[in-house]
């Protein structure tokens, strides 16, 4: 399958911090990679600057052959949906509109379609938000706030979807519930890129795992054999064990 | 649904066109008026309708500017004043006005307009542009603008330091059509195209990145809401100094009936603003008559209650 997302050499400052140094990633259609690491090796600048969100980069990023900043916003925004890691609203949103927002890079601005009516609806059915699609945003728990955000992010649409964290604050069968939806939509042909620190969850679900320290692409695996590579421990640290279940799945367990 | 609140809000506003003028002491006869009787109709035109439709341009002016900054700041305490432009329309009108130089309406814009460059100059120098920077550079520009004001009433003389009181109180009185005409223009050029960014601001609302993820030009909208807003509030506090509170309350009372959709609600703000603004001030005029309370003694007067009401709505939603 023909490559979607290239990246070469990509270097980026933030401040006093190299927070990227030379990283170079291909990704296919219906693939579903992890971003994992520890605090500030630099997964969530990696996802914004894939999703054209920050622009002051050397090396090159592109989608389907584009340079992605030079892109226009709306119309990445059509083929590439970003969700960042804290989204909370100010106002009273209700659900619906909330997830209605990701139709914008599609609209006319002012009305809504019966396909974004459509899109919304589906979405909201695949994250199972359906039922408070008329509770206020912010009266929602954080679960609940996730899966909304979520639907609003498959609302757009996308060929990329990069999400931040996709997995905080939801309870367990949800988080389980999220990943396997990303999942199946992957095999559909989406290509699905998220940073986590959840890496039993990664394993579960992922087809690919990326492994960032201090800027750089240090494993880049399948989940089996990235918990095996000797680099594994060396970044977290003694206490993290991986190991197999018996039925041969990757596991990681804690403790010393 | 939508339609209804609409045409509710746009036929309150025609009733408070209609309605207000005949409000005040000395009652005009609506019969003389009506009949072309010369000076009744002068007094009724140049004192009580060019005031009417000064204030509802004032209203929907603050409302809506007030509105927007809620919006782009995502603090539901914003008002048009956050962001500095009405300190400079008030060292500039109190400047003219303690020089003793009759036109200070000019001074007020001009000290508007001042900082308005000022602050742009500021954003352009930087890459992103964001909801912390302009607050920031609005209180800063505030108390900048205070301490002078403070400094000049602290030299004035007596007529000028009163009349400096009077226009920092805020007020809309009668003015000739010649100034109200391009006030209109300017306010409703400018509505129009707020209005029409409606579903960036509900973005920008939910946040920056979640804005610029949907593919909306985030330092764009950040500058161009700024100006826009700035621009509303500049050439309303130059006619009639900084009335208070309207830009704040409005939007909120507006947000409980139509939700905080900016579609519905920006023009909803608009058209309640200057419905509410008029009220006020034919209250101000007639409570007290002969004494003519300026509406901004009115808008404060509500405004204390408002903010606990506000608040108070806050908690139950969220209880």
């Amino acid at each position: 399958m023909s490559t979607l997302l290239e990246i070469n050499e990509l270097a980026c400052r933030r401040g006093p911090i190299q927070a990227l140094d030379g990283v170079s990633l291909s990704f296919r259609k219906g693939e579903f990679a992890a971003f994992a690491g520890l605090n500030g090796a630099g997964k969530s600048t990696l996802l914004e600057i894939m999703s054209g969100l920050l622009r002051t980069y050397s090396g090159s990023c592109s989608l389907e052959g584009c340079e992605v900043r030079q892109i226009h916003p709306r119309e990445l925004s059509r083929r590439v949906s970003f969700l960042p890691q804290l989204v909370s609203a100010a106002l009273p949103f209700l659900s619906e509109q909330i997830v209605l927002m990701g139709r914008f890079p599609h609209g006319d601005l002012w009305f809504e379609s019966k396909d974004d009516r459509y899109a919304a609806e589906q979405a909201m059915i695949l994250t199972g938000c359906l039922e408070f699609r008329q509770r206020p945003f912010d009266t929602l728990s954080g679960g609940e706030r996730q899966r909304v955000l979520l639907a609003s992010a498959l609302s757009q649409w996308p060929r990329v979807l990069l999400l931040d964290e996709p997995g905080t604050f939801l309870d367990l069968p949800h988080q389980v519930q999220i990943f396997r939806t990303l999942r199946d939509l992957c095999r559909d042909g989406l290509l699905c890129v998220a940073a986590t620190h959840d890496l039993n969850l990664a394993a579960a679900y992922c087809n690919r795992l990326v492994i960032l320290d201090r800027g750089r692409v240090v494993i880049d695996a399948p989940p089996a054999s990235a918990f095996d590579d000797p680099g594994f421990n060396r970044i977290f640290g003694p206490d993290v064990h991986a190991t197999r279940t018996g039925s041969g799945q990757p596991l990681v367990l804690y403790g010393g | 649904m939508i339609l209804r609140i609409l045409l509710l809000a746009s036929g309150f506003a025609v009733l408070s066109i209609l309605l207000t003028p005949w409000v005040g002491p000395g009652g005009l006869s609506p019969d003389l008026v009506l009949a072309g009787d010369a000076l009744e109709r002068r007094i009724f035109i140049e004192f009580r309708l060019s005031r009417t439709l000064l204030a509802i341009l004032a209203g929907g002016a603050l409302s809506l500017a007030g509105c927007l900054f809620q919006a782009m700041l995502r603090n539901s305490l914003a008002t048009p004043y956050t962001l500095g432009v009405s300190g400079g329309a008030a060292l500039g009108a109190v400047l003219l006005i303690c020089l003793g130089v009759p036109f200070v309406w000019m001074g007020a814009l001009a000290g508007a307009l001042a900082v308005l460059l000022l602050v742009l100059g500021f954003a352009s120098q930087r890459q992103t542009l964001s909801a912390h920077a302009l607050i920031l550079a609005g209180v800063a520009i505030h108390s900048v603008c205070s301490a002078l004001i403070m400094l000049i009433h602290n030299f004035a003389g007596f007529t000028q330091a009163f009349s400096t009181i009077v226009w920092l109180t805020g007020a809309v009185d009668g003015i000739s059509l010649s100034r109200l005409g391009p006030l209109a223009i300017a306010v409703l050029s400018v509505s129009v195209l707020i209005v029409w960014q409606a579903p960036a601001w509900n973005l920008l609302a939910v946040g920056d990145q979640w804005a610029a993820a949907r593919g909306a030009h985030v330092r764009k909208l950040m500058i161009g809401g700024y100006l826009a807003g700035s621009l509303l509030t500049a050439a309303t506090v130059s006619l009639t100094g900084p009335i208070g509170f309207v830009g704040l309350l409005v939007p909120h009372m507006v947000r409980q009936i139509t939700g905080p959709d900016h579609r519905l609600l920006m023009p909803c703000s608009l058209l309640f603003g200057g419905s509410f603004l008029a009220i006020c001030d034919a209250v101000g005029r007639t409570i007290l008559a002969p004494a003519d309370i300026p509406v901004g003694v009115i808008t404060a007067l509500l405004g204390g209650p408002g903010l606990v009401w506000i608040l108070r709505s806050q908690n139950a939603r969220s209880a």
